[in-house]
């Protein structure tokens, strides 16, 4: 959210900014000629939502399986996209077939007065499709072999592979103020080939909320 | 938790912005909604796989006695490499001393244990005895294999002959022309074993067995295998 100016201080800026052209059109008109009376009121009205309505939806998380919403540290998420570290030195998180490695996610309604709707995608921010390795042939993308479970402790939002759409929706959406822990899970299944040997992927996750 | 720019989303970002105003201007005439989004990206460029958690085994052709002495290691997939020359190996007589050959492995893999496996194949080629030899070359290298008997040990250091062999009796090949595979210990990430083998002839059970050995050959393959384990 960017920082607006509150309803207050809008109204009573509004008036001033009013008054004060006029009387310079006033003042204006009054120069060029005294036989004609002049009289424009020319208002900017600007609307912005103070602070009391702001709508503004945040998101924090965390690779440690202790984490929990008291210990978050809210983010925007937007513009700049909030990254999750699992390694000490950003090298990927390894993989080997039959992992699961799960992720702690938290996200707020941080409007004050306004509820909001709630939905989630899951993607991939770099897809290289079906491209491979010209060395070993083994395939370079990692996201589409794998499962992801998105769950809040009483529903599973998301359940799928990478090769579908990952997507889903709290029907309750949020109340204002509220957060909500979810878990993540992604799994390298067992069954995956040895043409994912060494291929990777990135995780991408968008929470979108619309006032109600 | 780090925010990081992301230049693929600045059109999105602008796209908000304008639709913000156009809410803004719509909230006169219709119950328009805000709306907002927010990003989240696992464990940022690093992301999780990639090469450098790519699962590997690699050996040595050297026969070196550890692994530290290893200078080279190779892939030896899918073609193998050739383990030569063995001190000893042409010179095997039923009944005589054994010799022995190292067999450096290492698990090349950064982030993953793996388990191992060896087993030791027959793959000797198939020859003709040409017309007029003195023996049945065929039939001789039958019955070279038949006598041929293997023990293996893993070890840090093979300097010294191995005291403790995985195999307790000699193994011989069945009639596939394989051992039977010898599940040795796992090995941690970016670590490896000396694998010895030890190989010797046997007699055969009448003498005529084991002079039909004479004059035979048998070409070995050792085939380690692994898997990442979880």
């Amino acid at each position: 959210m960017n920082e607006q100016p509150t309803m207050a201080a809008q109204q009573q800026r509004v008036p001033r900014r009013a008054w004060a052209t006029l009387g310079l059109l006033v003042g204006t008109a009054a120069l060029l000629t005294a036989a004609t009376v002049v009289e424009r009121h020319s208002f900017d009205a600007v609307f912005t939502p103070g602070a009391e309505h702001d709508f503004n939806i945040q998101v924090d998380g965390s690779y440690d399986d202790s984490w929990t919403l008291e210990r978050a540290q809210w983010h925007e998420g937007r513009p700049n996209t909030l990254t999750i570290e699992a390694t000490p030195d950003g090298s990927g998180v390894p993989l080997p077939p039959g992992r699961v490695e799960t992720f702690l996610l938290g996200v707020r309604n941080a409007s004050p007065t306004l509820a909001s709707t709630l939905t989630v995608e899951l993607f991939d921010p770099d897809p290289l499709g079906a491209e491979s390795d010209p060395t070993t042939g083994s395939r370079l993308e990692l996201f589409d072999a794998l499962h992801f479970t998105l769950s809040d402790g009483e529903h599973v939002i998301v359940s799928g592979s990478g090769a579908e759409a990952l997507s889903g929706a709290w029907q309750a959406g949020l109340a204002p103020t509220e957060a909500r822990l979810l878990t993540l899970t992604i799994l390298l299944p067992e069954s995956v080939t040895n043409d994912y040997n060494g291929a990777g992927t990135g995780v991408g996750i968008r929470f979108d909320g619309s006032s109600l | 938790m780090v925010e990081t720019t992301n230049t693929k989303k600045s059109g999105r970002k602008r796209a908000i912005i304008t639709g913000g105003v156009l809410l803004g201007a719509g909230a006169l005439v219709t119950a328009a909604a805000f709306t907002d989004f927010a990003l989240l990206d696992l464990n940022g460029d690093g992301g999780f796989g990639g090469v450098e958690n790519a699962y590997n085994i690699q050996v040595s052709t050297g026969q070196e006695n550890t692994v530290p002495d290893v200078s080279t290691w190779v892939e030896a997939n899918p073609n193998s490499e050739a383990v030569a020359p063995i001190e000893g190996a042409d010179a095997l007589i039923p009944g005589g001393a054994p010799i022995y050959v190292n067999l450096p492995v290492l698990n090349d893999s950064a982030s993953m244990a793996s388990t191992l496996d060896l087993v030791l194949h027959n793959v000797t080629a198939t020859v003709e005895t040409p017309e007029g030899a003195a023996i049945d070359i065929a039939a001789a290298n039958e019955a070279y294999a038949k006598l041929i008997r293997f023990q293996v040990a893993q070890v840090d250091d093979a300097s010294t002959v191995p005291t403790d062999w995985v195999t307790p009796t000699g193994l011989a090949f069945d009639t596939n022309g394989a051992v039977p595979s010898v599940a040795l210990s796992d090995l941690d990430p970016s670590a490896g074993s000396i694998i010895v083998v030890k190989v010797w002839l046997e007699e055969g059970q009448t003498q005529a067995e084991t002079n039909l050995a004479n004059g035979g050959t048998v070409q070995v393959q050792a085939r380690f295998d692994g898997e990442s384990k979880n």
